[in-house]
């Protein structure tokens, strides 16, 4: 046995390596991101009168956002975002539907400052999977006084829930017919709100996690509104860069969605893309979905140098930034069916 | 007009009390060491995060931190566990591309909140579980130690060689070493108190378990996981050739057992290598009293001697059919 405590000061070392594999970038931050509405591909490519209508009723509320972001006391910066839902449907028209956005944002004085695209949010224009990056950091919630870390979590290929799903069991035992176990929200407050998310959904004829079931696997939309919410956080990284870049407007609009930029700044005078905040304009009917993204942004484990760059450059600015991700996510619901 | 002030936040975390971790160390399974670009491509265990690495004195590369959730009871003392809950912290280390350690650490928080919160509560703090109610932070540190395992509390342990068997998967890893090892565990724990010197005490059990009892201030605990890894390594590699030293005792071919011995471990001892500065002492004492050093070197002269005798006795053995 040996009891000592440390003695004499050490020598300074005249040789140090240390390569670090990954180095955080730090990212030009507005103080909230604005998402100015959202739409079906289906409507975009429909009647103009309901876009129109969309971003009249957005304006306010954006104006509203403007005036409340949390600065720190710093004059406000704030960007406007708006993602174009390509990945469930799409023609080949990308020209005219982004033509239209800014020509009837314009009409209904909101302003665009970045159009991104739903499927650069499941794989980038490079090929990188940028879904996968959130996929690999979703952690499954320990169950209560059961979790020791001996055995892990069952896997549930492609769902994420927020506590135990009700049990139903046929008995044969006549007499009793069938016993029944209430589904559990591990975090509820007296009473349970449980959710199960379908986070995406694998061909059924493969198994191993290789690059031909990763070719098909297709993304929920609340799994790509998550990855869509921590890349405007800037929370969201590949090997340190943000996992999807800000392109230059370019000179011509491309037609093909696949080539189309994954965010893309159309207002050369805009505020930085990445925010401490994130705030979301949308109609009522996400109202859903974005309970699904929120259950999914609470069990995305940040990459604890993410999180610190991110932490160190709002305490020097003295903006308050919540340790929560959920909470740097907030929403506004427009009434009504559009 | 922006607003300077925010919603409020729960109030922070108080700063961890005690740290505990077991490191986990074995040979990886397979024929030929990794070299550092495969290792390099191996550790990379989490996409879009790169492993750190290091090349001299002795290749090293360590995996980004992967996290666990948890929500069980911590071993405490005189049958008293108290629950925790949250994240601990795992990463997988391989030195000179073949002896894989699985290091898990849990920086437990003390008097924060007495019910289970919300999970992003969680997850906004990783690598840290908060236990419920009244701890003792000394009884803490003394029941990790001891405990046995037991179903119900933390496995520490276990987190860490599943992240040592996500190793076993990839291509480059053939599946085929040829030696036998058995996996050794240490286990340490840290009292977290500021402004005081570091201290610690090294134990070893009846099973032959290494145990670490240290105090130190925060800043320095990722030097102590660095030191633990470091002495993790080398008792594991002293034990390892041991063993086949004893194997080769009994065995009808006793070269096989020290064959592979001395080319898998023979070239890997080199405890100061990558030791942090603030902990070189504390290996200074154990060269004091544990003199591992001195028997590593004197195992590996009474295998290397063994060897020569037995060269010796088959050249015998040859000249001797020869000339009959």
């Amino acid at each position: 046995m040996t009891v000592v405590t440390s003695g004499t000061a050490s020598r300074t070392p005249v040789f140090t390596e240390l390569n670090r594999g990954t180095t955080v970038q730090n990212l030009p931050l507005s103080h909230l991101s604005v998402e100015v509405g959202h739409f079906y591909m289906e409507d975009l490519e429909n009647g103009e009168e309901p876009i129109l209508a969309q971003f009249e009723r957005v304006r306010p509320w954006l104006e509203a956002a403007e005036k409340t972001a949390v600065t720190g006391g710093e004059k406000a910066r704030v960007s406007t975002c708006f993602l174009i839902d390509d990945y469930f449907q799409r023609w080949p028209d990308a020209s005219k539907i982004v033509a239209r956005l800014l020509r009837l944002s314009q009409d209904a004085g909101v302003r665009i400052d970045y159009i991104a695209r739903e499927s650069s949010c499941a794989v980038r224009s490079d090929g990188v999977r940028v879904a996968e990056l959130v996929a690999r950091r979703l952690l499954q919630e320990p169950e209560p006084e059961a979790a020791t870390g001996s055995r892990p979590a069952p896997l549930r290929h492609g769902w994420l829930a927020n506590g135990k799903p009700a049990r139903e069991e046929r008995v044969l035992d006549a007499m009793q017919g069938h016993a029944w176990e209430p589904a559990v929200e591990y975090s509820r407050r007296n009473h349970s709100i449980f959710l199960d998310v379908e986070l995406w959904r694998d061909p059924a004829e493969l198994e191993a996690e290789d690059d031909k079931v990763l070719d098909g696997r297709l993304y929920s939309c609340p799994f790509l509104a998550a990855v869509w919410q921590l890349v405007r956080l800037g929370l969201l990284r590949s090997d340190g860069a943000p996992a999807l870049a800000v392109s230059d407007r370019p000179a011509q609009w491309p037609d093909d969605w696949a080539v189309f930029p994954d965010i893309v700044k159309v207002n050369p005078a805009a505020k930085p893309f990445y925010a401490y905040r994130a705030f979301s304009i949308m109609p009522q009917h996400f109202l859903g979905i974005e309970h699904a993204v929120r259950t999914i942004v609470d069990h995305f484990l940040v990459d604890p140098g993410v999180a610190q760059s991110l932490a160190i450059r709002a305490a020097e600015k003295g903006v308050p930034l919540p340790a929560s991700v959920a909470n740097r996510i907030s929403h506004h619901f427009l009434d009504g069916g559009y | 007009m922006a607003r300077a002030d925010a919603p409020s936040e729960p109030p922070p975390l108080n700063p961890p009390a005690v740290v505990l971790g077991v490191v986990t160390t074995n040979l990886l399974d397979t024929s030929e060491p990794l070299p550092l670009e495969a290792a390099r491509q191996a550790l990379r265990l989490l996409p879009g995060v790169g492993a750190d690495w290091r090349a001299y004195p002795v290749e090293q590369v360590v995996s980004p931190d992967l996290f666990y959730g948890v929500d069980c009871k911590l071993p405490g003392v005189r049958g008293a566990h108290p629950r925790a809950i949250g994240t601990v912290r795992a990463r997988a280390v391989l030195t000179a591309g073949h002896v894989v350690q699985g290091s898990t650490r849990v920086d437990v928080v003390l008097d924060a909140s007495n019910r289970r919160m919300p999970w992003s509560y969680y997850a906004a703090r990783v690598g840290a579980v908060e236990a419920i109610r009244k701890a003792d932070p000394a009884e803490l540190v003394s029941g990790f130690l001891t405990a046995r395992r037991q179903p119900g509390l933390l496995d520490l342990g276990g987190i860490g060689s599943r992240v040592m068997s996500r190793l076993d998967d990839i291509p480059q890893v053939d599946g085929r070493l040829g030696m036998r090892t058995e996996a050794s565990r240490l286990r340490w724990a840290v009292q977290v108190r500021e402004g005081e010197e570091m201290g610690a005490e090294v134990m070893v059990g009846e099973d032959g378990t290494f145990r670490v009892a240290m105090t130190a201030p925060w800043a320095l605990v990722p030097d102590i996981v660095e030191f633990c890894e470091i002495l993790a390594l080398h008792q594991w590699l002293l034990a390892a050739l041991k063993n086949a030293f004893r194997r080769a005792g009994s065995a009808s071919a006793p070269m096989d057992e020290l064959d592979p011995a001395l080319s898998y471990l023979g070239h890997l001892w080199n405890p100061t290598a990558h030791l942090p500065t603030a902990t070189a002492w504390l290996w200074a004492e154990l060269e004091v009293d544990a003199q591992l050093t001195w028997g590593w070197d004197s195992t590996l002269t009474r295998v290397r001697d063994k060897v020569a005798l037995l060269t010796r006795k088959a050249i015998e053995g040859t000249l001797l059919k020869e000339f009959q």
